[in-house]
């Protein structure tokens, strides 16, 4: 299997995965956005909530802000403190405004310097004039298979797409050039060219359009283009490893499974 | 995780696995068709939110069917190394 890194800017990466298959890319995708643990507000207690929000809303809007994931915090139930919400596997994060004012993400104070918001100008809630809100909260590491606020990103793989064409049965009559919706054909020269195969979406308009049939699109079996953006919560080539890490460690659990039936 | 046996005979086995689903079970199941000994290898989630994967496995003379499966487990471990150390190689470019 080979990997080579297309992109790497901010959050975002592409990258192409070679002689896999798609169980394995699968895998992957699924392990990345699913087995990845980061931060996320997981408990909230409302000490005064004058806003128009009820207190259960605003306590999902917070859970879906995306807080920065150091290394080092442990799982709620690998620290088995008893009240949950120790130093080692929790951060608590306060906020205290009065109105008016737009409450922004970047209010929330945090006890821990690296378990910040990933952006400050997220809005939360509006409060009128003499309202009030106040409250603590408890961020804890958690999975994305258990709620979407604990998923690191969106990964997204597609096919890298193959387009054949049979030149003596091809008369450049452009069809298919007019009817591409991403315009990745050009005639030129009396002659039918691709400009950028892999920004094709198989959608077949340029086969239904030719009269003459000479085109074919297909796409190759074990070549994968993979997208992570992250949430900013961990760099993207991180979301990577910890997946490729997640996966091998359930691999070893199982092997240790098997070997005691 | 936890494995529970279902059904053990000869070459063939049939385990629940316990606190896993379709991430573990696919590329396993793909792993073991790749193998030569295994004739059979499959899995069913009877219900997304109920039920564990039971995962099936039947095998040909000269493996056990708990060989094969720690065989494709390791397989896929191998993979997972190789592609770490490439991405290592090419983040340090």
């Amino acid at each position: 299997m080979e990997l080579e890194i297309r992109k790497l800017v901010g959050d975002e990466m592409e990258f192409v995965l070679s002689g896999a298959n798609p169980a394995f890319a699968n895998a992957l995708r699924r392990a990345m956005l699913r087995e990845v643990p980061i931060m996320a507000i997981d408990e909230v207690e409302f000490l005064v909530n004058d806003s128009a929000m009820y207190d259960e809303i605003l306590a999902h809007q917070l859970a879906l802000v995306p807080l920065r994931t150091p290394d080092g915090y442990l799982l709620r139930d690998e620290c088995g403190c008893k009240e949950g919400s120790c130093p080692r596997c929790s951060v608590s994060l306060t906020l205290k405004r009065e109105g008016p004012a737009t409450v922004l993400s970047g209010d929330l104070k945090s006890s821990d310097n690296e378990v910040v918001p990933v952006s400050g100008s997220i809005p939360l809630v509006r409060l009128d004039e003499g309202q009030r809100l106040e409250f603590t909260a408890i961020a804890r590491l958690g999975f994305g298979r258990e709620h979407a606020k604990w998923q690191p990103g969106i990964v997204a793989y597609k096919y890298v797409p193959t387009f054949e064409l049979d030149e003596r049965a091809c008369d450049a009559c452009g069809a298919c050039v007019k009817r591409c919706p991403r315009n990745i054909l050009e005639l030129s020269d009396g002659k039918l060219k691709v400009v950028d195969v892999e920004k094709c979406i198989m959608c077949n308009a340029c086969v239904e359009a030719c009269p003459r049939e000479a085109i074919r699109i297909g796409h190759h079996e074990d070549k994968f283009i993979f997208r992570i953006e992250s949430t900013g919560a961990l760099p993207s080539e991180q979301i990577l490893l910890k997946a490729l890490d997640a996966l091998e460690g359930k691999c070893k659990e199982f092997i240790k499974q098997v070997k005691k039936l | 995780m936890e494995l529970k046996l279902v059904n053990k005979d000869g070459r063939n086995l049939t385990v629940k696995i316990i606190g896993e689903d379709h991430t573990l079970c696919n590329i396993l199941r793909k792993t073991l068709h790749e193998d030569e000994h295994v004739i059979t290898a499959s899995y069913t989630i009877e219900h997304p939110l109920l039920e564990h994967p039971t995962f099936y496995v039947n095998v040909k003379k000269g493996k056990t069917p708990e060989r094969a499966l720690t065989d494709a487990a390791e397989r896929i471990i191998e993979s997972c190394d190789g592609l770490q150390k490439k991405l290592l190689r090419e983040l340090k470019k």
